[in-house]
């Protein structure tokens, strides 16, 4: 037997009591105590560190100043506009947002991914003013008749969020807190181009708070298409829509502020004529929006040219073909720029806008000296006009080459109430389509909100731009269907399988060893 | 530990593991890739967070013999003879399977290269991906070195690792889950709480779970919002994982049996 084995039991033994019971090493005792406790007093400390960074007070916690929004247009943080208007509310204020949903989760590819970041920054700048809630009513129905009592809104069967301030509400969908491109509106397809998140709460909170100012007048049932885009501008700058049937019972409600014809596609009646005309006659306001498309190509408008010539405007019935290449918009003679006039260019911010299928907007002669009329848009000087034959499915142009207004204004002079008649012969500021693909930042919209807050003086100051969405498309020139074929055999099959091969090479080489 | 992060590193491309990992990860990566690529829209940030999910099956690959392969060969008494310190055999370990983590996530590189060079985007978002990718992988790294320390069976570490990374990463919906179920069983049971009361208690407790998740956490690092507390979770975490680690060796070098 060896020293050391001597030693060994000579230790064990010293383990044992008398009886023979085995006891536990004083040291293995206490090395198993520093084991657990040194572990428990780091996961303690651990989770400790983690609850502090989380933890609210006066609903902010030190994650909320350790967060940065590195995107380039602030996607996911509120601007200085919002937080401005928030900083502007009394310190008692309390606007609640609730989503009538569970928390989203999984924001990834949802509308939501915009959202949720964004309204829990909403939380973190209003300094207690601002809470957000999120509630399915089907596990909690009081939520319902909380937030609307008098069950005014179908919020049963809302999916979205409600902003609440004061017993009024405003509700949003996530859907409509985007603008997308012409595919969504045409086929259905969702494009988000930019992202109005903000613009859509921070409108909301406005209005609840401060209320509406204003309220404008949509005229439907002449074939026009949707205007949800125009409303957002609208609800932004503290105007409220609504809708007026067409019928021969029109009447121009007493609280219009702003009356809106866009992009109908058929004339208007006798009696909404007269109705109109009465409206103007004491100070009103209209926007008139047509243009030339396949939708209307036969309407010339009649009833809506009597009317119009009380202002000394007369909408042509033809599409303005622009023939200078410079310009046409991407070659195409139909879609091009106009010159806009001196008197118009600072409400513009530019010297060029954008028209499409345009109608020509002319003087009608009326001579009434008190009539003031001026042109808004001008083509080139080479532009010619064309009509749209049924017969050959041709636009067959005119032979003379002129300039033509697309856009006109007109006004009275010496009366105390004169009224602003704006009409435009292309739908690219006031329709859909135009604000969706191009965004609210877009120039001709820019104008469009111009004008409509020199007429009413509303306060667009509170106005948040849109966010431009990421594009993550890639350039089609140079990704072919051949380059996408030799990639795919490289990344997908060769570079695993050599991969592999050099682990079977290896795995032979060294079984052995 | 220099010396043992060395020895690791090697050990992944003396034997096919580090190989299958390379192959498994690119073959996935490419694919995820050539699906966007395609289709004339690529999202790296998509792309970081698919593979992300795809941890449950490589980090077990990875992590599975980093200790229960010395257990096994019985080159771990080495480690208990040799004045060296455990935490540093655990550290060197760790930063082995990083490092190879690393060079996977070399094929993404390569993605964001091509995306590049096809007029596509690499914006800020994408960076933001390549972060929470990486606390992820450290995390659930220092999960799978735990697993490795406590059987010598590599089938078994990487059994371990899975179910414990597949948890985690399913703990939103575990939350949903818990939530419904509790939100049944109080509004059925004799306790004849108020609605409003079980939903509070349902509410706080898929909170409480969700909470617990490193995705939820980190979650908006993809959209551009970086935030520090989702980092310190993860590397606080994956600290409590080598620490029990580092806890379990130490206590094998000082066990009477």
């Amino acid at each position: 037997m060896s020293k050391d084995n001597v030693k060994t039991d000579s230790i064990k033994n010293k383990t044992k009591k008398k009886d023979g019971k085995a006891v536990t090493d004083a040291r293995a005792g206490k090395l198993k105590l520093f084991s657990i406790s040194s572990f428990v007093i780091l996961l303690i400390t651990v989770l400790a560190v983690n609850i502090i960074f989380g933890l609210k007070i006066k609903n902010t916690s030190i994650d909320d100043y350790l967060t940065y929004d590195m995107t380039a247009t602030g996607q996911n943080s509120v601007s200085e506009v919002t937080i401005s208007y928030l900083a502007s509310l009394p310190a008692d204020s309390h606007i609640r947002i609730v989503g009538l949903m569970d928390r989203p989760v999984n924001l990834r590819d949802t509308p939501y991914e915009y959202i949720v970041p964004l309204l829990d920054d909403y939380v973190s700048v209003s300094e207690g003013k601002i809470s957000v809630e999120y509630t399915d009513p089907t596990k909690y129905p009081n939520i319902i008749t909380e937030l609307d009592p008098n069950g005014v809104y179908d919020l049963a069967n809302f999916k979205g969020f409600v902003v609440y301030s004061e017993g009024k509400i405003i509700q949003i969908d996530p859907v409509d807190c985007f603008t997308y491109d012409n595919e969504y509106l045409q086929y259905g397809y969702y494009l988000p181009l930019t992202n109005i998140v903000e613009q859509k709460f921070t409108s909301a909170i406005v209005n609840l708070t401060r209320g509406y100012a204003y309220t404008a007048y949509f005229v439907t049932g002449l074939g026009e298409g949707t205007h949800d885009q125009l409303s957002n501008m609208l609800a932004s700058m503290g105007i409220d829509s609504a809708e007026i049937q067409a019928s021969d019972n029109f009447t121009v409600p007493s609280d219009c502020d702003l009356l809106i014809l866009n992009g109908i596609n058929t004339d208007i009646t006798d009696s909404m004529s007269e109705a109109i005309k009465s409206y103007l006659s004491g100070g009103g306001k209209i926007i008139v929006a047509v243009n030339y498309y396949n939708t209307n190509v036969n309407e010339s408008f009649p009833k809506l040219n009597v009317l119009l010539a009380n202002y000394n405007i007369r909408i042509g019935s033809a599409l303005v073909v622009e023939n200078n290449p410079g310009y046409q918009i991407n070659s195409d003679p139909y879609s091009s720029l106009v010159d806009v006039s001196t008197d118009y260019q600072e409400a513009a911010g530019t010297t060029r806008l954008r028209n499409s299928y345009a109608r020509p907007i002319m003087e009608a002669d009326t001579p009434y000296t008190y009539i003031q009329v001026s042109p808004l848009f001008a083509t080139s000087s080479t532009a010619t006009f064309g009509m749209y034959d049924s017969n050959t499915g041709n636009i067959v142009q005119s032979v003379n080459n002129a300039q033509f207004y697309v856009g006109m204004y007109s006004t009275f002079t010496g009366t105390p109430t004169p009224p602003d008649v704006y009409v435009f012969g292309t739908l690219t500021f006031t329709s859909d389509e135009y604000i969706s693909s191009f965004g609210f930042n877009d120039a001709n919209v820019v104008f469009t909100r111009n004008i409509i807050r020199g007429m009413l003086a509303a306060d667009d100051s509170v106005f948040v731009e849109g966010k431009a969405l990421s594009d993550y498309s890639i350039d089609t020139q140079k990704v072919t269907g051949d380059t996408v074929t030799v990639w795919t055999f490289i990344l997908v099959a060769i570079v695993p399988l050599a991969f592999v091969i050099a682990g079977v090479v290896v795995y032979n080489k060294r079984k052995n060893l | 530990m220099s010396a043992v992060y060395k020895r690791e590193l090697a050990s992944y491309f003396r034997s096919p593991v580090g190989y299958i990992a390379l192959a498994l990860f690119s073959f996935l990566s490419g694919f995820v890739f050539i699906n966007q690529y395609s289709n004339g829209s690529v999202n790296i940030s998509s792309e970081i967070m698919s593979l992300c999910s795809f941890f449950v099956v490589i980090i077990p690959v990875i992590t599975m013999g980093l200790f229960s392969e010395d257990k096994k060969r019985g080159t771990e008494v080495l480690f208990y003879t040799n004045p060296v310190s455990m935490f540093d055999v655990v550290l060197g370990k760790f930063l082995a399977a990083m490092t190879l983590i690393a060079i996977l996530f070399l094929n993404v590189i390569v993605h964001m290269i091509i995306t590049a060079f096809s007029g596509g985007v690499v914006n800020i978002g994408s960076w933001g991906s390549v972060i929470v990718f990486f606390c992820l992988a450290v995390l659930f790294t220092s999960i799978g070195i735990l697993a490795s320390a406590l059987t010598d069976t590599q089938i078994i570490s990487a059994i371990i690792s899975f179910v414990l990374i597949l948890v985690i990463q399913l703990l939103q919906t575990i939350s949903t889950l818990a939530s419904s179920a509790l939100y049944s069983l109080l509004s059925s049971s004799m306790l004849s709480l108020d609605t409003e009361k079980i939903n509070t208690i349902c509410s706080n407790t898929a909170a409480a779970i969700s909470w617990l998740s490193p995705f939820s956490k980190t979650q908006d690092f993809r959209y551009g919002v970086f935030s520090i507390s989702p980092l310190v979770y993860c590397v606080s975490m994956a600290l409590v994982f080598l620490f029990l680690t580092y806890r379990i060796l130490e206590k094998k070098r000082w066990s009477q049996n």
